[in-house]
């Protein structure tokens, strides 16, 4: 291949609009209303589900970004098992796939050929089928997946809906944001930054066959909003929640790249949306920044009750995940009050 | 010293990254100047200021992009103050007497307010004392108690003292009011001498609203002044 991947001004899901952002513009638009839907705009839900039957419903997502790797097949697999993760954090199981590409006409094609076997590969493993796709031509590469599963209609497994009592499990590691990021300046050791391939290029498929035993409450992946930002949407009006500091599992190096500033446009988009309703009672400046840092690929966060977050996380660590228990669901105290989060130094 | 960065048209992180770069070459105190296209650059370049203790603004310009300045504080060689001022030197031994301490003991505490560590005086080698308990030594807590009070009255009378000491755990309880400690860190403070107490223990024991002498630090200063420290004296 003579050409190289030219990096975007940030790949993955740190290309993600901002929330705020997107909230203003989704909130003009008219809803149509179908008994059908099953889910809509209205919770931001991972992916929409529509009611085929009264025992099946399909689920459809579409995901796709500019490359955060510089190896073309890896990209391939991040982005598929990015747009894939959508599929399981409604509970579904993929069916089919497209492709959806971005690439510049002059460039050499034997690195669009590397994309999009690495995305083929992780659309068998999910035991889907890649049916097709759309390419056009673009002064900037970009790939992603629509996806098409299916699910039972009382099986969906909904962003939102936590329960006071409730734990919340994180399937995967955070800081892989921060660790391309500071890996494209090449501030990063390699074993350091194949953790974090490693970690994205992971199905979520195996998480979610875990927690199908489990009494789920709300489930959904963490991905461009960061953690903050996707826990902020799940808790709702109703719930607060505490994280524990010493909990949270973060991929190796990425505190320290967050000490050495290699802070993203999209963290701080992220720490600007979710702020106000965060209190921090640890003084931890790199903890922060990984807590809202855009996530691609990032794993699944789920509160459920703890005997059953307990019961599977020897599963999770046997497909070598490197999941936790990070925090608890708690009643609403004050109504008033903005604060949603607080982030404690451990749970004693 | 003053520097100017023009970061505009680059993404994050490169204008934190400039900046951090800039402020870490400067050889003496001055500005640093950060033009970014974007807030959010600019909100990462005032991010990286405030972790680092240095005073900042920004400024949205007409042209549509906004201007960070950094004031970057280095320290040169810095006096004791008792052999600079022995008259002051004599005044600031009583405690009774230290509410009232001006002029050069006041001055002095300026020039300790922040991040003295980069100076490479031999005259005042850093030395720190860490207390992470509000009793000294194992065994009986009322002996304890009568120990860590000895110890910081000791402390005042000393010729050669300590940059700076650093409270955490129980240790922040000797900061807040109710503290028998409290006449001789706070002499110890008029003496130059900087008070830091974690914000995290603070919280923890719900002591915020009690802190009675000197400022709230974090770990990572808490890290850095022990790490740069020559001696750190931990009772």
């Amino acid at each position: 291949m003579t050409d190289t991947i030219t990096f975007c001004r940030g790949g993955g899901c740190t290309a993600k609009l901002g929330p705020g952002v997107l909230k203003k513009v989704l909130e003009k638009l008219p809803k149509a209303y179908d008994p059908n839907l099953l889910s809509g705009f209205d919770h931001n839900e991972d992916a929409a589900v529509y009611r085929l039957r009264d025992d099946l419903a399909i689920v459809q997502t579409l995901d796709f970004f500019p490359p955060m790797v510089e190896d073309p097949y890896t990209f391939g697999q991040i982005a598929a098992a990015n747009a894939l993760s959508d599929i399981y954090a409604m509970g579904g199981e993929v069916k089919t796939a497209l492709n959806i590409v971005c690439f510049p006409e002059h460039m050499d094609l034997n690195i669009l050929g590397a994309i999009l076997q690495g995305g083929n590969d992780k659309v068998t493993e999910a035991g889907g089928v890649l049916a097709g796709g759309h390419s056009i031509q673009d002064s900037d590469i970009k790939y992603g997946l629509s996806v098409t599963g299916t699910i039972h209609p009382d099986r969906i497994l909904s962003n939102c809906g936590c329960k006071p009592g409730d734990v919340l499990l994180l399937t995967k590691p955070l800081g892989t944001g921060i660790l391309c990021t500071a890996a494209r300046l090449k501030a990063v050791s390699s074993e350091q930054f194949q953790s974090a391939v490693k970690s994205m290029t992971t199905l979520n498929k195996y998480a979610a066959e875990a927690l199908a035993s489990c009494q789920v409450h709300a489930c959904t992946d963490v991905t461009g909003f960061g953690l903050i930002g996707h826990l902020l949407e799940m808790l709702g009006e109703e719930n607060c929640a505490d994280l524990y500091a010493d909990q949270i599992p973060i991929l190796p190096g990425a505190k320290d790249c967050a000490e050495e500033f290699y802070l993203t446009a999209g963290g701080q988009r992220n720490r600007n949306h979710g702020q106000n309703r965060v209190a921090f009672l640890t003084s931890d400046f790199s903890l922060e920044e990984i807590l809202y840092d855009p996530q691609t690929s990032g794993g699944l966060l789920v509160s459920l009750p703890e005997e059953d977050a307990l019961r599977i996380l020897p599963s999770l660590e046997g497909f070598g995940l490197k999941g936790n228990i990070i925090g608890t669901v708690i009643q609403r105290e004050a109504k008033d009050s903005t604060e949603k989060i607080r982030v404690l130094p451990s749970r004693s | 010293m003053n520097l100017t960065i023009d970061a505009r048209k680059k993404e994050c992180p490169l204008p934190v990254i400039e900046t951090k770069k800039a402020l870490e070459s400067m050889t003496e105190s001055g500005m640093v100047q950060v033009v970014v296209d974007n807030e959010i650059a600019s909100q990462n370049v005032l991010k990286l200021a405030a972790h680092k203790g240095l005073e900042a603004s920004c400024e949205h310009t007409e042209d549509g992009n906004f201007t960070v300045r950094i004031q970057n504080k280095l320290f040169s060689a810095i006096p004791h103050p008792q052999d600079e001022n022995s008259e002051n030197a004599a005044s600031v031994q009583t405690p009774a007497s230290t509410k009232k301490t001006s002029g050069s003991t006041g001055d002095a505490s300026v020039l300790f307010s922040s991040s003295p560590f980069l100076s490479t005086t031999p005259s005042r080698p850093a030395k720190v004392v860490v207390i992470s308990s509000d009793t000294m030594g194992d065994g009986d807590k009322e002996l304890g108690k009568v120990l860590i009070k000895s110890f910081f009255f000791a402390l005042t009378k000393q010729d050669v003292l300590p940059l700076a000491i650093l409270f955490y755990n129980r240790g922040a309880f000797l900061t807040c009011q109710d503290s028998e400690c409290l006449n001789d860190i706070r002499t110890l403070e008029k003496q130059g001498v900087e008070i830091l107490t974690c914000g995290t223990c603070l919280d923890y024991y719900h002591l915020k609203e009690k802190l009675a002498v000197g400022g709230i630090s974090n770990m990572y200063e808490i890290v850095e002044k022990q790490l740069l420290a020559d001696t750190i004296l931990k009772p």
